[in-house]
């Protein structure tokens, strides 16, 4: 894996200016000049090695894409960009154990339905697609990347989405320029799922999933010996069948290539783990939604698990009728009783009323199941398919706040992937001569007030300490900003002009700003207090930029803050709040 | 003894070897020894015993007669008052399966529900209620050859699916003859089969497919072909049908096509075949009864009809009519909800045929343990068998009987005495709270076509609706 190309981060930059309305030379970017550097030091850091492992106001250098050194009497290189870590935390950056992160899906071709036998589909109208490679569907402008990076997460076993086989995985960083840059290890797993085909079609059914996967790995195993025969004497023997459906089987065969199934129900979870004991296939078993349901199961099952972090969601009361919807105000379990027996028809009210306590009580269940894993001792990672990237971090204090340890929590996210992938030697730990994948933080990373301030995917820097996702602090009177304004930010190459749009009220204050070549941005973070006027923009790259400008009447200046130098900004309102043009 | 205390000791550590054992939410210690004493023991097979005592050891019946002492350790049940029946076998269910019908293609043999177990389904609880202990529970019958079918044994409380299944009962797998092949594939999809002739072709194909490949695998073993054959998971369940592994549970009306299935078994060297539904079999008894060796069962329904055209012909006297004619003949429920109160389908034959109580109760224990090969484990109170036993509050087979406790293994599985509204075993945890009101839904029910077409009871009376595919 190659560190990220100077030239890459200058790329960043012209990109960032871009949106400010980057001069037409911007080409020039392309020169290969040395002005970022690739070299960072988090200085005075506590630093989180691993669960359980801490220095204390240590420094850590990431140098070319990897750890160069950690510990408290290191020097920082001259070429390094120092960042003041004295109030932060550093730990391994987070590996995701299953996910679709960073995967674009073409659309299906919408083949005409009539075209296909129900009953005798085309494998890829089936779900049949185990040669498909993660690879080919990698974007670095996948949408959940920046959601989960920001949460933590530098690396993940991707899969492709699909149906029951739809491709083989990799391991992929949440982060880079490209695909190519992004994958760290191609073909890790064979994704699988007890999932019917699109449509009306063979398998529609889960026992049809279950009967294909074993007609697949049966005849896999049949076509496997005769390879073998053929290779050693092919004289006199007809040639062998071919077809990449079959092929793709033999590493999964060999016990080389684990099937990767992602189930979370108990139902499916059970039928999973019934085909890996009849078939003695290698497997990773990701989701687990319900695994609470089956410990005594799972306990028998040599296979790494990757426990979602999705919960389910609160109940809401609904108005309907025939259909109440559970009250989880209550203390459940001590209200709940399984004994009740309402006496009559007449007195189905309490009959209801238990019947909630018991859905409340149930979940509960679903809260503390990485609890009653941990407590049964099973080893798990975590799985963000299913989780909203927003949600992960409350998620995970959830899970703590019901019995889940924090260390064994840090541990599920960083140094267990890390081992039960196989990527150890390079990933899980902050030390030196691994991958540098770093998550910093202002704080323990559960509390909640504690903020993510960078994170480092293979060496390359997030900052997210002027973080556009925080509520800005709009105290001002906004009559004063909202309405169109054009502006000139006055660069090395020349003035830019653009438009940005104020809109809302003290409650939500939205903006958007429009530079030269017509690209739209959304502000974040907006701030007014009256006179200044704060916001960030965050592009789909590299550091968000912040601006703070100083309002006066229709007129406003101040600064752009880039990685480079401060660029002045000045502007003036053509428009005011009721869109009265001035 | 010395002998069996070596075996008990080898079974022992054969237990404690095996992988964790199943997970059981209601009776995880519960005691499978008892002494069910002064009740009147209906054998099925060996007469009926007043003031009769029952003594289980181990989930098997022990001991079966008068004045047995209860040795030690053993809990004591006083049935006094109260009557004692095999626990009842359910021949032909679609409770407690995720999955009904893979309607896709004409013959899928290679599917098979006990893939799909779904020991969650309240039903398995409600079936208990209804002194019901096993059940076969079936793939639908969209195609003239579905999937395999699987007997459980119904042990509500674990969440396992493979607990459920009844270990060593013989494989079966779903024919189905008449209008629904032919709506679904026919009507439906201008596929074969449009006509009952049709239906002929593909099954008659579909095990001409399985001997050849069963010959190719032969001739491989033999050493007369370099190759096994293209492995087929779908033809290596129909070659088991005509090796007589795997027993034909088929869907079937009218009496032609019965006759049309027995020919072409006939030609096949079938032997094995169990009809299900059989509503015109009163036509054809004498000819089911000589089937092959062992003659050709029925399942029937008491007195369910006209809910389609081809079942219009009809008759509550038709078991028993078969039963005097010498077929093998057992009463099913087939729908969800209907699998609770078999003992009062089985009275109708009394009141409809005048069978004697012996003659009603074997149509829903031994007969349809004989149907399913299941015969020298259940369906029976016969010391050996296992302790499946039902217990009632009258005569089973009177209008005024209550169910009282329903005994699977041994392990009591219902209690008229402990029986909470909640027995449900698992909640959606974002889902609305369940009403106990029972009833028909058009979406929920799981009709033997489900994915299909679905029965609908309406106050206008039961249609037959397309869902569309």
């Amino acid at each position: 894996m190659t560190a990220l190309p100077l030239r890459h981060c200058l790329g960043l930059l012209g990109l960032c200016l871009g949106l400010l309305g980057a001069p037409p030379t911007a080409h020039a970017q392309d020169y290969d000049v040395p002005s970022v550097t690739d070299t960072y030091a988090l200085t005075d850091a506590r630093v989180v090695q691993a669960p359980g492992q801490v220095l204390e106001s240590a420094t850590v250098v990431v140098r070319d894409g990897l750890i160069d050194a950690v510990g408290p009497n290191v020097e920082v290189p001259y070429d390094a960009r120092r960042i003041a870590a004295d109030s932060l935390v550093v730990y391994a950056g987070f590996i995701d154990g299953f996910s679709h992160a960073g995967i674009e899906m073409p659309d299906s071709d919408g083949e005409d339905e009539d075209d296909v036998d129900p009953g005798d589909p085309p494998p890829d109208r089936a779900g049949i697609q185990p040669d498909r490679s993660v690879r080919s569907f990698l974007t670095p402008e996948g949408s959940d990347l920046e959601g989960l990076r920001k949460a933590g997460f530098t690396l993940g076993h991707v899969a492709p989405e699909g149906q029951m086989l739809p491709g083989t995985s990799a391991y992929v960083f949440y982060g880079g320029a490209s695909a190519d840059d992004m994958i760290l290890e191609e073909g890790p797993a064979l994704f699988a799922q007890v999932e019917t085909a699109d449509g009306y079609v063979y398998p529609a059914t889960e026992m049809a999933v279950i009967a294909q996967m074993r007609q697949l790995y049966r005849e896999a195993e049949r076509r496997q010996e005769l390879a073998a025969q053929y290779e050693n004497d092919p004289v006199g023997t007809k040639r062998l069948p071919q077809d990449p459906n079959h092929s793709a089987f033999f590493p999964v065969l060999n016990g080389e290539t684990p099937l990767a199934f992602y189930a979370d129900d108990a139902l499916s979870l059970h039928r999973i783990v019934g085909l890996k004991q009849e078939l003695g296939f290698p497997l990773v078993l990701a989701g687990l939604g319900e695994s609470h349901e089956m410990v005594g199961t799972l306990q028998d099952v040599d296979a790494p698990l990757f426990l979602t972090l999705a919960l389910p969601e609160e109940p809401t009361r609904s108005a309907q009728q025939d259909t109440t919807v559970a009250d989880t105000t209550r203390t459940p379990s001590e209200y709940y009783s399984p004994e009740f027996r309402a006496p009559s028809y007449e007195q189905v009210e309490a009959e209801e009323e238990n019947l909630e306590l018991r859905h409340a009580m149930q979940r509960q269940e679903y809260l503390e199941t990485a609890a009653t894993l941990d407590g049964a001792g099973l080893q798990f990672g975590f799985t963000s398919r299913e989780a909203s990237p927003s949600d992960v971090r409350e998620n995970l204090r959830t899970m703590i706040a019901q019995g889940l340890p924090e260390k064994t929590a840090l541990a599920a996210l960083t140094t267990r992937p890390a081992s039960s992938l196989g990527l150890s030697a390079r990933l899980g730990t902050v030390e030196a001569g691994k991958i540098a994948n770093l998550v910093v933080t202002n704080g323990n990373y559960f509390a909640e007030d504690t903020k993510v301030q960078h994170v480092f995917v293979d060496g390359q820097l997030y900052d997210y300490s002027t973080d556009a996702s925080e509520e800005g602090d709009v105290s001002g009177d906004v009559s004063k900003v909202t309405g169109t304004w054009e502006y000139t930010l006055e660069t090395p190459r020349g003035d830019r002009t653009g438009t940005l749009t104020l809109e809302g009220d003290q409650s939500e204050l939205e903006g958007t700003l429009i530079n030269s070549q017509g690209d739209e941005s959304e502000l974040q973070s907006i701030s007014f207090d009256g006179t200044t006027l704060s916001f960030t923009i965050q592009p789909e790259q590299g550091p968000s930029l912040s601006t703070t400008v100083t309002v006066e009447g229709d007129t406003f200046e101040g600064t752009v803050s880039t990685p480079g130098p401060s660029l002045t900004i000045t502007g003036e309102r053509t428009s005011g709040p009721n869109g009265s043009t001035r | 003894m010395r002998l069996r205390s070596l075996l008990s000791l080898l079974a022992a550590a054969l237990w404690l070897a095996a992988p964790a054992t199943a997970q059981d939410q209601l009776r995880a210690d519960a005691p499978d020894d008892w002494l069910i004493r002064d009740a009147t023991v209906l054998t099925v097979t060996n007469g009926t015993i007043e003031n009769g005592d029952v003594l289980v050891r181990d989930g098997d019946i022990a001991q079966v007669g008068q004045d047995v002492s209860a040795p030690d350790g053993v809990e004591v049940y006083d049935a006094s008052g109260e009557f004692v029946m095999p626990g009842i076998v359910e021949s032909h269910q679609h409770m407690a399966i995720s999955n009904v019908n893979e309607a896709t293609n004409q013959v899928t043999a290679e599917v098979g529900v006990g893939d799909v177990l779904d020991p969650y389904d309240i039903g398995i609880y409600r079936a208990l209620a209804g002194g019901v202990t096993t059940a076969h529970v079936m793939h639908g019958s969209a195609n003239p050859i579905g999937g395999r079918n699987e007997t459980i044994k119904l042990r509500y409380g674990v969440t396992t699916p493979d607990a459920l299944k009844m270990d060593g009962a013989p494989r079966t797998v779903k024919f189905a003859l008449g209008e629904n092949p032919t709506g679904l594939y026919g009507e439906g999809r201008d596929q074969v089969p449009r006509t009952r002739m049709g239906v002929e072709q593909v099954i008659r194909e579909a095990l001409t497919e399985a001997r050849r490949y069963m010959e190719a695998e032969q001739d491989y073993q033999n050493g007369d072909r370099a190759q096994p054959p293209a492995h087929s998971e779908r033809l290596e369940v129909l070659a088991g049908v005509l090796r007589g592994d795997i027993l034909v549970q088929t869907h079937g009306y009218r009496a032609d096509e019965l006759l049309m299935l027995m020919k072409v078994f006939e030609d096949f060297g079938i032997q094995n075949l169990v009809f299900h539904h059989v509503n015109e079999g009163f036509k054809i008894a004498p000819e089911l009864a000589a089937f092959g060796d062992n003659g050709a069962g029925a399942s029937v329904f008491s007195d369910w009809w006209s809910y389609k055209f081809e079942v219009y012909y009809s008759t509550a006297y038709n078991a028993a009519i078969l039963t005097e004619n010498g077929v093998n003949t057992s009463i099913n429920t087939d729908i969800p909800g209907e699998q609770r109160d078999l003992y009062l389908q089985a009275a109708k034959t009394q009141r409809y045929g005048d069978l004697s109580d012996t003659q009603a109760l074997r149509l829903i224990t031994i007969n349809p343990a004989r149907q399913l090969g299941i015969a020298d484990r259940v369906g029976s109170i016969e010391e050996g068998k296992d302790a499946d036993l039902a217990l009632f509050s009258e005569h089973p087979l009177s209008v005024y009987t209550e169910p009282q406790r329903t005994y699977v293994d041994g392990v009591v599985r219902f209690d008229h005495e402990q029986d909470p509204d909640d027995m449900r075993l698992r909640v959606d945890p974002e889902g609305s709270v369940e009403l106990a009101r029972d009833g028909w839904s058009r979406h929920a029910a799981h009709s033997c076509l489900k994915g299909v077409t679905q029965l609908r009871a309406t106050q206008n009376g039961v249609t037959l609706e397309n869902t569309g595919r």
